[in-house]
């Protein structure tokens, strides 16, 4: 069982020790998880990590074998029950013999959105994703990046405090790509809660607040980016000493390779590296070249998960 | 290049089992429920036959004989309806003297109830039926003025067109042989009373056609009878123009002469009719064929549902057609619940305020609908376009109509529960739906199979919603009539739906 650190704010939605059998395999181990109001949480993993299943647990389209999954109310005040969710498959789960105008009402009612208060709500939603003006196009005819946007629209019409995306920009285009995570951090703006899936590592390094690192079934690490390069690597930069021949003397801090031709030391900061500069100044060393290399979540994730191939 | 394409192709047909089946069972499944239907293949034995019902007013023993000939012919299977209020003796003579009784006559009005119950039973291709004027023998025919002729009545319900010409010349053939057998018989007693074996014998070869026919002659059946009745035989052909040919000699023994002028028709007068000579009995027999029907016999076919329906049998067509398009729009339109489970739209619904049961019961609706309104337009145009009288039987129409869409819906998506994918239930729906269609009398006439494949046919939709269309358009039943077709339809439903929502739950375990 894998613990998240203790949020300030009380979560919307809470796993504890978790556990799912999914076609013969152990899929989730004892995954516990708290998601806080207006938190972009992104959770990463290989294939088969089991993150599509956990979202089919949180949505309820699997009950899990142990373990519980709370959402919790809107308010504490508000006894009408659970805070609602919406969830956007990975494929275009739209109808698209309908127009957009027509997908946005028939979601919209099967939420129990409606009269004018669905109309209301179409109309912001087609001006939050970008659609307004394609309002009467069939789904079909409508672009990568606008069906996908269509996909999330359809999911937010009835204001829901968690919202689960399975790799919502998969095949778009770098500006809808932007455009989807400008649609979400208005969403987390407004107090939701959103949850995605994706393998852009440089979408959950850039704009998701806490990221969940899954494997095998488990939460293998969980933080900001930093937290996880701390909690994995240990410092987030690199400086690499490379020299022509093998140096010999002694450098504090830097550990050497076999044929003491390359060194590195970990920085904190790249604000450390004039630092490193001046003591090899003083240490008259002259390297033949020297490499910084900031770590990312590719190295967390390789460090975490391995280099093998899951499938 | 060509031979890497076409490597492609079987590479691909090797690795989809779909298509193996759509390319090869699918035909042979086919041709299997085509060959079973018109050959022998499943249907053998006597449920190839024509199936003729029996119906008399009275028993006469020319009916009886009749009756005899029908059942000795190997082509027709027939059975009684009603034996008559008497019952038939083998002993033929006891019938000769036949004196009508008043309370062995079975009235128009219950021939024609038990008729309409064999028609509707659907046990029957035909039915013949002989009114309470029909003659003991043929010599009856000459008997009462006001009689002209054996009237034999063939009752159809217009399904098996086949049905009718056959029994028509089977009947016809009867007669045919009742008269040349007559004939042949008064000829013979000619020949052997004047002891002139071999100019009779040269005669009979000419004069009616064949050994067959003579044989007949010899059968003491009927047409010894017929004879016995005569006068002498120079007194009987007085009044032909070739009475000449005919001497009798010192003995009193007639015998023929001249017999290579045999005339081709003469006439024959019978004993009863010496006081009241005007009327004979005609009978052409050389150079005419013996099948020839005439005037002593008038052969009458009545389709009682045509006397009231324009066009019942179009009816049929539409329904026919209409359940076969049912069947596969709401397949296609369940397939819609694979789309939806492939796209992750079904997932979406799901998280929202609608459950299963809302999903399962809304499609199996909208189905349920669409399929009402697909069969209605059919008939709509059947209506308008050939005139099935569709107004005169909206309630039976719309029972129908309602019971064979919940059925087919039922039907159409515990498929799509059953199958994994959209191309899955494309391929085996069309298997069983053209299957279906075919044993179920959508394809073909169900009156054109053999018993067993009729039952066979009950096993699917088409047949129960086919019949029961056949009891509104054609026999036009009321729809109380319709409880058993109905009640298998809607317990199909029931039981079909029920199955469907239990096995939709896969859907939420993914």
């Amino acid at each position: 069982m894998t613990d998240l650190s203790a949020p300030t704010v009380a979560p919307v939605l809470t796993l504890e020790n978790v556990r799912k059998k999914y076609r013969g395999r152990e899929a989730l181990k004892g995954i516990s998880l708290e998601l806080l109001p207006g938190e972009l949480l992104g959770f990463f993993g290989p294939n088969g990590a089991g993150k599509t299943t956990m979202i089919r647990c949180i949505s309820g389209l699997l009950r899990p074998d142990s373990g519980r999954i709370t959402r919790h109310p809107a308010t504490k005040s508000e006894s009408s029950g659970p805070i609602r969710l919406g969830l956007v498959p990975q494929n275009l789960a739209v109808y698209p013999d309908l127009t957009v105008q027509q997908n946005l009402e028939v979601f919209g009612r099967l939420e129990g959105v409606i009269g004018r208060q669905l109309q209301t709500r179409i109309t912001e939603v087609l001006e939050w994703a970008a659609l307004k003006d394609r309002t009467k196009s069939l789904a079909k005819t409508l672009s990568g990046g606008m069906q996908r946007r269509l996909n999330i629209a359809c999911s937010v019409l009835h204001r829901p405090g968690i919202l689960l995306l399975d790799e919502p920009t998969v095949g778009v285009d770098p500006q809808s790509r932007e455009r989807i995570y400008a649609m979400m951090e208005e969403l987390t703006a407004q107090g939701a809660a959103v949850l995605l899936t994706t393998h852009q590592l440089e979408e959950v390094e850039t704009h998701c607040d806490r990221i969940v690192v899954m494997d095998h079934g488990t939460i293998v690490a969980s933080g900001t980016l930093s937290d996880l390069v701390q909690q994995t690597i240990g410092q987030p930069h690199r400086v690499i000493l490379r020299f022509d021949l093998p140096y010999t003397k002694q450098l504090a801090a830097f550990t050497f390779d076999e044929s003491q031709t390359s060194a590195t030391c970990a920085i904190r900061s790249m604000k450390e590296l004039p630092q490193v500069l001046s003591v090899l100044k003083q240490l008259d060393c002259e390297p033949s070249q020297i490499d910084v290399r900031s770590y990312g979540l590719q190295d967390v994730f390789l460090e975490l998960t391995g280099r093998s191939l899951r499938e | 290049m060509i031979l890497t394409i076409l490597r492609i192709l079987f590479l691909r047909l090797r690795n989809n089992p779909l298509e193996l089946l759509l390319v090869f069972v699918m035909p042979v499944i086919f041709f299997s429920i085509f060959a079973a239907i018109f050959s022998n293949g499943i249907a053998t034995g006597s449920d190839k036959k024509v199936r003729v019902g029996w119906i008399s007013s009275r028993d006469t023993a020319l009916g009886f004989q009749l009756r005899g000939f029908l059942e000795r012919n190997s082509s027709l299977q027939c059975s009684t309806l009603h034996a008559g209020n008497l019952a038939i003796s083998e002993d033929v003579d006891s019938m000769q003297e036949d004196k009508p009784e008043e309370d062995n006559i079975l009235d128009d009005a219950t021939m024609a109830s038990r008729i309409s119950e064999a028609q509707k039973s659907g046990r029957y291709d035909l039915i013949i039926k002989l009114p309470a004027d029909f003659p003991n023998d043929l010599a009856h025919l000459t008997d009462d003025e006001n009689q002209s002729a054996c009237k034999v009545s063939l009752i159809t319900d217009g399904q098996n067109p086949m049905a009718v010409s056959m029994v028509t010349s089977i009947v016809s053939g009867f007669f045919a042989q009742k008269k040349a057998t007559a004939a042949a018989g008064q000829l013979m007693s000619l020949g052997t009373a004047g002891g002139d074996g071999e100019r009779v014998n040269g005669f009979r070869g000419r004069g009616i056609g064949g050994e067959q026919s003579m044989s007949g002659a010899r059968d003491q059946n009927r047409g010894d009878r017929f004879f016995d009745a005569l006068r002498e035989p120079t007194d009987i052909f007085k009044d032909d123009e070739n009475h000449h040919w005919l001497r009798t000699d010192s003995d009193g023994v007639t015998s023929v002469h001249r017999i290579s002028v045999v005339p081709s028709r003469w006439t024959i007068v019978p004993m009863q009719q010496e006081a009241n000579s005007a009327r004979s009995l005609e009978t052409v027999l050389a150079e005419q064929p013996l099948s020839d029907v005439d005037d002593a016999l008038s052969i009458t076919v009545e389709n009682p549902q045509a006397a009231t329906q324009e066009n019942p049998r179009i009816a049929m067509y539409a329904a026919g057609i209409a359940v076969l398009f049912l069947l596969f729009s709401a397949t296609g339109n369940a397939a819609a619940l694979l789309e939806e489970a492939e796209s992750g739209t079904l997932d979406r619904i799901l998280v929202s305020q609608a459950g299963l049961f809302h999903i399962v019961s809304g499609k199996w609706l909208g189905i349920l609908l669409l399929g009402c309104l697909q069969i209605t337009v059919m008939f709509l145009w059947a209506e308008a376009v050939f005139k099935i009288q569709l107004g005169q039987h909206v309630l039976g129409f719309c029972v129908m109509t309602f019971s064979t869409a919940a059925a087919t819906a039922s039907f159409a998506m515990l498929l799509a529960t059953l199958c994994k994918s959209r191309a899955q239930l494309n391929a085996v729906s069309v298997v069983i739906i053209l299957s279906m269609s075919a044993v179920g009398g959508s394809m073909i006439p169900r009156f054109a199979m053999s018993d067993r494949m009729k039952e066979f046919g009950k096993w699917t939709f088409n047949a129960w919603a086919l019949d029961g269309y056949q009891k509104v358009f054609w026999y036009q039943s009321p729809v109380s009539s319709l409880k058993t077709e109905v009640t298998v339809l809607l317990g199909s439903a029931l039981v079909l739906g029920l199955l469907t929502l239990i096995l939709s739950r896969r859907w939420k375990r993914g």
